[in-house]
């Protein structure tokens, strides 16, 4: 049965008009890098490196490939009225609640890390291209499944997730992040950067000063651990029937 | 006797018909509401309200900077934005704003198929497209003028001279005006026109948040490379750019994009640019809803 909610959940996050949009704008930063490269100008290849994976893929892609996936998950379900029948089935809420987040965290994973590792590859120079590229792939994979959690338990919490969510992307990692060093204890983004150093190796640094690798590792476990009890708990309590 | 059974007593409607008009200004007040979320739950208006009250406090914050900074004897207080840096501190509002709203205003129509309400009434199709616009646009507008209004105030209030301080804010008015309307029409125009390609809301946010952001990462890593050549045209498909530059020029200062600001491509040129956009994507938009099923 959860082989089955998987099956559909896969089907519905990867319509084939989606997935050809999301892998285009995740080919983006490889042909960026790839110009950079061919183009043999850049100077300062790390504030390059930088700008595409950082500013580009964990700043941007990751975020907005997680919101539809995240809010779309159980979200689209929710809204269309169609979770009732899901929801009616003898199956543990908890059970639904995984297999939703594997699928979603799993395709966002899937797009999004390929195009960090590409890129950085692509960007690195000398003997340190792969720590680099490695770490940039792993902090991709840690923002990418963090954000799908966050997301699908804030669109078990609110109706406007969506909304809620930009707002933490744009203003609070955008912006608040940028102004104040101690909102990198709560920020996705720092702790991508923050495994990704600790695993490539120092790269400059624009910004507050990046987490402690093992801080940021914990802290991502933290936050997905406890954004993963309030999706099964709001789930749990979710009453079929119930007008919205 | 029969038609004692049959007669419910259905009469034509003879009062007055309003007309075409009438639902123009009605479509475009009831969609001004709703992207404030007036009218409706108190959570559609957490997003609207802050992106009207963020903007205005981060002004008032400036304005305040201002004046501590005179007061302790700072002579350079210009570097604190005004009128013509303010927009580049608060652009990222507009952009949340329309990424959330410009979706409700056309998915609900198109999901619970309301359209066809509408276009069966006196309204053209056209009309839809461009009373949204216009509504959206407003919204934008609003969220934009009110830093300008904060800063007018301060400007005033920490000028010694009054009449000076308004004569001055008044000279202002041309660009502050003319930069709130060709940003907001903008800004919403291109929203609007990639909302209407889907009903699903989500999609329509990402894709908005995807087209107003990622073209500005782009063109400045690419001009960053500085290329020569056709390569510093990239920044005309960067609509942050354009935007900015449209601001630049209308006060007179440089553009503080990155990737405007590395092209060299003259403020003018880039405020024309981004009219074009506007232009096209309200073209779209029309189009669009000449087509959509209804």
């Amino acid at each position: 049965m959860i082989r089955a909610i998987a099956g559909v959940t896969f089907r519905a996050l990867a319509g084939r008009r989606r997935t050809l949009l999301v892998t285009l704008l995740c080919s983006l930063p490889v042909l960026v890098a790839l110009l950079v490269r061919a183009s043999g100008r850049a100077t300062d290849l790390d504030t390059v490196t930088a700008t595409v994976v950082d500013r580009l893929v964990i700043s941007t892609l990751v975020p907005l490939v997680a919101l539809v996936f995240g809010t779309s998950a159980l979200g689209s379900e929710l809204d269309d009225g169609t979770a009732v029948y899901l929801l009616a089935k003898p199956i543990a809420r908890w059970r639904i609640v995984v297999a939703k987040v594997v699928v979603a965290a799993g395709l966002a994973v899937i797009v999004t890390v390929p195009a960090a590792f590409a890129s950085a590859a692509l960007l690195g120079s000398g003997s340190t291209w792969l720590p680099h590229a490695l770490g940039y792939a792993a902090g991709t994979a840690i923002a990418a499944s963090l954000y799908v959690m966050v997301f699908l338990a804030l669109s078990l919490v609110t109706s406007r997730a969506l909304a809620i969510g930009l707002v933490y992307v744009l203003v609070w990692e955008g912006i608040l992040a940028g102004l104040f060093a101690g909102t990198r204890t709560f920020s996705i983004r720092q702790y991508a950067l923050g495994v990704a150093q600790a695993i490539g190796g120092p790269a400059t640094t624009n910004g507050p000063e990046r987490l402690e690798g093992m801080t940021a590792i914990a802290l991502a476990v933290a936050v997905f651990a406890i954004a993963l009890v309030i999706a099964i708990r709001r789930l749990q309590s979710f009453e079929v029937g119930e007008a919205d | 006797m029969t038609g004692s059974i049959y007669d419910l007593g259905y009469r034509r409607y003879d009062g007055p018909r309003l007309g075409r008009r009438h639902a123009v200004v009605a479509l475009f007040r009831h969609s001004l509401r709703s992207v404030f979320g007036i009218g409706r739950s108190g959570r559609a208006k957490i997003l609207p309200f802050i992106c009207i009250g963020l903007p205005t406090l981060i002004a008032a914050i400036l304005v305040a900077v201002r004046a501590l900074a005179g007061r302790a004897g700072f002579e350079n207080v210009q570097l604190v934005p005004g009128h013509d840096g303010i927009y580049p501190v608060i652009a990222v509002f507009p952009t949340l704003f329309v990424a959330a709203q410009a979706p409700e205003l056309l998915g609900r129509d198109q999901r619970y198929r309301t359209l066809t309400l509408y276009f069966s009434r006196a309204l053209h199709r056209p009309d839809y497209a461009i009373g949204k616009l216009l509504a959206l646009s407003v919204g934008v507008g609003v969220i934009l003028i009110l830093p300008h209004l904060v800063t007018t105030i301060g400007t005033i209030l920490l000028t010694a001279d009054t009449v000076k301080g308004i004569t001055k804010e008044l000279g202002l008015l041309p660009a502050v005006v003319g930069s709130t309307v060709v940003i907001a029409v903008v800004t919403s125009a291109i929203a609007l026109a990639v909302a209407s390609l889907t009903s699903r809301r989500a999609y329509a946010t990402a894709a908005i948040f995807g087209v107003l952001i990622i073209p500005d990462i782009v063109a400045t890593v690419v001009i960053g490379l500085d290329l020569g050549g056709v390569s510093q045209w990239v920044v005309l498909f960067d609509i942050g750019a354009l935007i900015d530059g449209a601001n630049a020029w209308f006060f007179g200062v440089i553009t503080t994009n990155q990737a405007a600001f590395g092209s060299g491509v003259p403020a003018g040129i880039l405020t024309l640019a981004a009219l074009v956009v506007g232009a096209a994507a309200t073209g779209f938009l029309v189009v669009r809803y000449q087509r959509i099923a209804a």
